[in-house]
């Protein structure tokens, strides 16, 4: 298989992941598809800088979540919508068992901050290490490991879960070597 | 003491590792992070398995097509 082959080939196997990567930081369909597709363009038109042998899931994902992050800028939406819009429509509360809903779960994410969709996206969904999500979003691991616990606590409260005893989420709770959320 | 030591006390107070409550700390803290990790996947986890869009795939042809150019 030819260089080109080989990159066409990760490039695909790689997609559905950038599509769930988008759909964490937009909040429908069509533009996280969008952003995909804007992400290919710019890879393509780019795919001399990639160095072959290099972390091609962390290339594809800085792009988009570049991408991602200059339209946020250009549009300001996102920020009138974490102002409010989201938190007004509903209140979500945690069924009995401890459980919550899949629908109050994403209402509730969609609430929280661009920054803190995206570390646990990268690190709970997508499953990237705190030092590839630290390499995409062009910060220290440690940012990144105390941002997942930010992101975590802010998630539980708008989820209304609360810690016994009302202790916060200790950052000691997040594992130094596997990334988890 | 004096108000800065009242507030360093507040302040730097870190909540109870055991006693207390009598229940372990960090379980339910734990308990949310399995939730949020279960659902984080149930969220986006069947993102993956949706039918790529033809306009992707076709976009990736590009690259069959310069290599044609190149050979």
């Amino acid at each position: 298989m030819s260089a080109p082959q080989a990159f066409k080939a990760e490039l695909i196997e790689l997609l559905p992941s950038l599509r769930a990567f988008a759909r964490s930081l937009a909040h429908n369909a069509a533009q996280a598809d969008d952003l995909v597709q804007d992400t290919l363009v710019k890879a393509l038109a780019n795919v001399d800088r990639f160095e072959p042998g290099t972390n091609l899931r962390a290339w594809l994902f800085t792009i988009l979540r570049n991408h991602y992050y200059s339209q946020l800028r250009k549009s300001k939406r996102e920020i009138e919508d974490a102002e409010g819009r989201h938190a007004a429509r509903i209140a979500v509360r945690p069924e009995q068992d401890g459980s919550v809903d899949l629908e109050d779960f994403k209402v509730a994410f969609a609430q929280l901050a661009p920054d803190h969709r995206e570390v646990l996206s990268l690190v709970g969904a997508s499953g990237c290490s705190y030092e590839e999500a630290a390499q995409i979003c062009g910060c220290a691991v440690g940012t990144i490991k105390s941002r997942v616990n930010r992101a975590r606590r802010k998630l539980s409260d708008l989820l209304g879960l609360e810690d016994e005893g009302g202790a916060m989420i200790p950052e000691s709770s997040v594992p130094q070597e596997t990334a988890s959320v | 003491m004096s108000r800065k030591g009242d507030m360093d006390t507040l302040v730097g107070r870190k909540p109870p590792h055991s006693g207390g409550s009598g229940k372990p700390p960090g379980k339910s803290s734990a308990t949310h992070k399995a939730l949020i990790t279960r659902n984080l996947k149930l969220a986006f986890g069947p993102v993956t398995n949706e039918k790529l869009p033809e306009r992707w795939l076709e976009l990736l042809g590009e690259i069959d097509g310069n290599e044609d150019k190149q050979s």
